[in-house]
């Protein structure tokens, strides 16, 4: 693996799908007041429903966007590194030797995309070492480098 | 005492070659816990318990006999069966707990995974001349690893010697020679000595407990009072408007001088309070091991290897800063919070400042001395004015606007703000010295962690759009143990990002670090007599 990687592009439409699962039925009822608000010759019903619906559509077609554009992971050979987040950036790092226990985890919309989610824990609950959207045949092989480096020390 | 035969006496002094045949510290039989254990904890709910009972023996003496004696022995019966399931032994490198009497359960705790050890001794098991162990791994859970309810005093010291020394950092094989030593910590003419680090009188404690937290419960009482005294004085002023005026006067004084009794009756009490609970307060150290005592009805004892220390916190709240006073805790790596709703931390009630110093490079070694920390940057006292003068502005002003008269005691708010704005600002700092990063938050109550890097478990950046606008970012480094994550917050990005990246170097040197240490020790070992400190 050389430099930073992206997640898996599938991964971009599970978030338009999911964010699409909130905006979309927002949107309907935002349509529906304001409409309503039209009949009733209620401006500031409109301009809120406006707002509302645009909003919420804009966050479903560019927070998924923007997230995935943001999101960089790289395994190098002193740990794990993680940059991610469109408002609050954070940048994590792990080192592979603070490694404790390496999830795998997929719910079923991501089994649907063929996607799972990372989890990389250390002794610390703080630690972020969430990767989602790894390619399922790809991450048995990830699991593998990760828990091939991480050594015996425990770490505390 | 009366319990089955104890393996810890094979361990001690006289019998070598127990010790040198193997590196486990004791390999005997399982063992029970203190035969009283089924029965002690009743005496906590006898009074509630009896009581009622008695009414009832007296009113229908006849059904109540039977039916209590029946009830007492089934209750007792339960127990000492439980009480028979449950044994532990030290096995080889590990401590070994079964329990259960229908699902048995064999729990198997490597004695290196150890964190800590703690001592617990209520009132009754004082009186009994018990102890409650409860034992600490890494974790997250809220339930202590191991709770042995109750062993006999000397086990449990015993317990106490074995388990803390053998807290080591994954070292294999920890030498005979030692084990022999520590094994009998609490017999007279032990190889290691056990030093003072730290022992607190009665008036500091006192001290403790006026400037601690209570404090804002006596301002609490105090204006309370306030608040009554001025109701009284205006009913008393209305009532005596038509009467002759030195009638109310001496009231008005009673009310003043209980007023003062009762906040006097207050900051005694906030006194002894702190007494009873950390009353002898000891902290004293065996070769590595750390070790508090304090207590005066229940006593608690706490064991912690010197390098189990995670992270130490210096609190400040703004009396004690005043009087140049702070408590400190240590953190180690054991995930559970409480035992009979005592925190497991190791806390130093009170401190003189100037002896922080010497505590924090008792109990991280290697530690400098703490630095002198340099002024957040600019940038961010423009936030913390925005984030906290800001909404002080936005409310007070609409406020004292439409609600003309009184409202303008909102406007109260703004130097409020300013206060705080002000104190969380200077409150900012950190420096990083050698292998430590200090870092000190807060505005009222002023926190300063030392973190040893090595004791990082990984790093964070983060950073929000406002603090990135104006190059701000704040650190977190997690890690283990409970607590909250030490962090540089409103660092410049430029310095704490080489810091971030950085730490995967570093703490990658640090395991290289510790694999030499591990080898030396082992070197150490070989050669008796060598123990440091």
């Amino acid at each position: 693996m050389t430099g930073p990687q992206k997640l898996s592009p599938r991964v971009r439409t599970m978030w338009h799908l999911s964010a699409s699962l909130v905006a979309g039925p927002l949107t309907i009822v935002a349509v529906v007041a304001g409409l309503i608000g039209a009949f009733e010759g209620l401006a500031v019903i409109v301009a809120v429903a406006a707002v509302v619906a645009i909003v919420a559509i804009a966050a479903a077609i560019l927070g998924p966007r923007l997230r995935y554009e943001r999101f960089r992971w790289e395994l190098t050979g002193d740990g794990l590194q993680i940059s991610h987040g469109v408002l609050l950036r954070v940048q994590s790092a792990i080192p592979v030797f603070r490694v404790q226990q390496i999830d795998v985890r997929q719910g079923p919309v991501e089994r649907w995309f063929g996607l799972v989610t990372l989890h990389i824990a250390t002794a610390s609950s703080g630690s972020d070492g969430t990767l989602p959207g790894i390619a399922a045949d790809r991450a048995d092989d990830l699991r593998r480098e990760l828990m091939a480096r991480v050594s015996a020390d425990d770490g505390v | 005492m009366t319990s089955p035969p104890e393996p810890g006496d094979a361990s001690a002094p006289p019998s070598v070659a127990s010790t040198s045949s193997a590196p486990g510290q004791g390999t005997g039989r399982p063992q029970r816990l203190h035969p009283l254990s089924p029965v002690i904890d009743l005496v906590r709910i006898a009074p509630q318990t009896l009581l009622p009972m008695v009414f009832f023996v007296a009113r229908e003496p006849l059904v109540a006999v039977p039916l209590s004696i029946l009830v007492a022995v089934l209750v007792i019966g339960a127990r000492f069966l439980a009480w028979s399931r449950f044994t532990y032994v030290i096995d080889g490198d590990s401590l070994v707990v079964e329990r259960g009497i229908l699902n048995r359960s064999r729990r198997v705790v490597p004695l290196d995974r150890i964190q800590q050890v703690d001592l617990l001794r209520k009132l009754r098991h004082r009186i009994a001349g018990l102890a409650v162990v409860r034992v600490d791994t890494a974790g997250t859970g809220s339930e202590a690893e191991v709770t042995l309810d109750a062993v006999s005093d000397a086990e449990a010291d015993r317990l106490r010697a074995v388990l803390g020394v053998r807290a080591r950092d994954a070292v294999p094989a920890w030498p005979a020679a030692e084990d022999a030593g520590t094994g009998a910590t609490t017999r007279p003419g032990s190889a290691e000595v056990e030093r003072e680090v730290l022992a607190i009188g009665y008036r500091r404690l006192a001290l403790a407990g006026v400037t601690g937290a209570q404090l804002a419960v006596v301002f609490a009482v105090l204006g309370s009072l306030a608040g009554l005294l001025d109701e009284v004085v205006v009913s008393m002023g209305e009532r005596v408007v038509g009467e002759v005026a030195d009638g109310a006067r001496p009231a008005i004084s009673v009310l003043i001088v209980l007023g003062v009794g009762a906040v006097v009756v207050w900051l005694a009490v906030a006194a002894g309070a702190a007494i009873v609970a950390d009353a002898d307060y000891r902290l004293t150290r065996r070769g590595d091991v750390l070790h508090v005592r304090r207590g005066l009805l229940d006593q608690r004892e706490a064991s912690l290897a010197v390098h189990r220390v995670q992270v130490v916190r210096i609190l400040q709240n703004p009396l004690r800063r005043m009087l140049g006073l702070v408590s400190v805790t240590l953190q180690s790596a054991g995930g559970s919070g409480s035992v009979e709703g005592v925190d497991s931390r190791v806390t130093v009630p009170i401190l003189r400042r100037a002896e922080v110093e010497a505590l924090v490079s008792e109990v991280l070694p290697g530690a400098p001395p703490l630095p002198g920390l340099a002024a957040a940057p600019a940038a961010a006292r423009r936030r913390a004015w925005t984030r906290r003068v800001g909404p002080a502005l936005l409310l007070a002003l609409p406020v004292a606007v439409l609600l003309a008269p009184w409202g303008i005691l909102a406007l109260l708010l703004i130097p409020i703000g300013v206060l705080d704005a002000e104190l969380v600002y200077r409150g900012l700092g950190w420096a990083r010295v050698g292998d430590h990063i200090v870092a000190r938050r807060g505005g009222l109550l002023r926190e300063t962690n030392v973190v040893p890097m090595a004791k990082v478990q990984s790093t964070r950046l983060a950073s929000s759009p406002l603090q990135r606008r104006v190059g701000l970012a704040n650190l977190l480094l997690d890690v283990a143990g409970r607590g909250r994550t030490p962090a540089v917050l409103d660092g410049a990005a430029d310095d704490l990002g080489p810091l971030h990246l950085g730490a995967l170097g570093t703490l990658a040197a640090r395991r290289d670090e510790q694999a030499v240490r591990r080898r030396s020790t082992a070197e150490i070992a070989a050669t008796p007599k060598a123990a440091s400190t």
